[in-house]
């Protein structure tokens, strides 16, 4: 997933298991490896494609998080991305003069999954990155064999509690649960002279124009943060209040300030 | 000339016949798709991070979406330690 993975309180054998794991993970769901399970999907031409259960899983949890977020998001993204310029792994994008291709809305609900029959309009490229590492994350606590941690590229879920640092200083106890931050500060690159970055709004087809920087949620699961967190992001100024309906903790960090909503402050006064 | 209407009535016949049998294996094969659609939508899906569900929650903060996707609640408190891992945007 080209992130660096952190865990702790693992035996030799559930270290090799969730070791295993992501790395299966990764080619499955990988945009950049040509014979991921997602790059055929995406290339096949008919309606209705038959699907690993693993893949079929994700899409499930990938549309349920399109549902709970109004859209926001979205899996059906990755002409989208691509647009934007994220055609290849992050390490080998260069800004460069050209623009970006056009946008592409979000179309999740042309999108269902039938047991491990995947139906979507022939030409949508699915990018399951949104729920896919979170998922991961909380698949491999799982797997360990009491109390401890898994974190991946800042996504972290725990079994008992555990000090994280906070993105610009301070930290907090993640006492359970998952804590996520998504933002547009690590994956960017310009196009014709325009910043883009990797979370792209459904509503534009472009990358978003979020008034913050970073956003992190505390939820119930590493996958519940990571979805909220995105779409706290992409609310933009909404984004607070927003968590706050479903009693979620979150921090934003402008460019000029950090901000947390009241869910936030009840919990770290 | 005579014989012809007769033929074209019952040709007629035929087509319209095979219109509605194909209208109705149509409407047959939507609803099939549809049920099968609806039978794997999401809501019916079960969680699928259940390691991380043994956090406190309250009311509040167990509100789940009609397409069963649960937020949960988040489980946070003051640190007075060096931090174990960072959170950070990948």
């Amino acid at each position: 997933m080209g992130v660096a993975v952190v865990v702790a309180g693992a035996d030799e054998r559930s270290f090799a298991a969730i070791e295993s794991y992501f790395a299966n993970m990764d080619s499955v769901f990988s945009r950049f490896r040509a014979e991921s399970e997602l790059n055929a999907v995406n290339a096949a031409e008919s309606w209705l494609v038959s699907v690993s259960p693993l893949f079929a899983d994700a899409v499930e949890t990938a549309i349920a998080a399109a549902g709970a977020t109004d859209g926001l998001v979205d899996p059906t993204l990755g002409v989208a991305i691509e647009a934007a310029g994220y055609d290849r792994d992050f390490a080998l994008i260069e800004s460069d003069d050209r623009p970006p291709g056009a946008a592409v809305l979000g179309s999740w609900r042309t999108v269902r999954i039938a047991s491990r029959l995947l139906f979507r309009p022939p030409g949508t490229r699915l990018d399951l990155n949104g729920v896919v590492k979170s998922l991961a994350v909380d698949e491999a606590l799982a797997l360990l064999p009491g109390e401890g941690f898994v974190a991946a590229g800042g996504d972290i879920a725990t079994r008992g509690s555990v000090a994280v640092g906070l993105p610009g200083g301070g930290g907090l106890q993640l006492q359970a649960g998952g804590l996520a931050t998504s933002g547009r500060t690590g994956r960017c690159w310009s196009r014709g002279g325009r910043p883009q970055h990797h979370l792209i709004d459904p509503r534009s087809g472009r990358p978003s124009t979020s008034r913050w920087l970073d956003v992190s949620v505390a939820a119930e699961s590493c996958v519940a943060a990571d979805v909220a967190a995105k779409a706290a992001f992409l609310l933009s100024s909404d984004g607070p209040d927003w968590l706050d309906e479903r009693g979620l903790p979150g921090r934003f960090v402008g460019e000029n300030r950090t901000v947390t909503n009241g869910a936030w402050r009840a919990q770290l006064p | 000339m005579a014989s012809a209407a007769p033929r074209i009535v019952e040709a007629r016949t035929r087509a319209a016949t095979a219109k509605r049998a194909i209208a109705v294996l149509s409407v047959t094969g939507f609803l099939a798709v549809f049920v099968l659609a609806r039978a794997a939508h999401p809501g019916h899906t079960t969680a699928s991070s259940p390691s991380t569900s043994n956090g406190p929650s309250t009311e509040q903060g167990s509100v789940e979406s009609d397409d069963g996707f649960g937020f949960g609640s988040g489980s946070i408190a003051p640190s007075h330690v060096a931090p174990s891992v960072q959170t950070h945007t990948s």
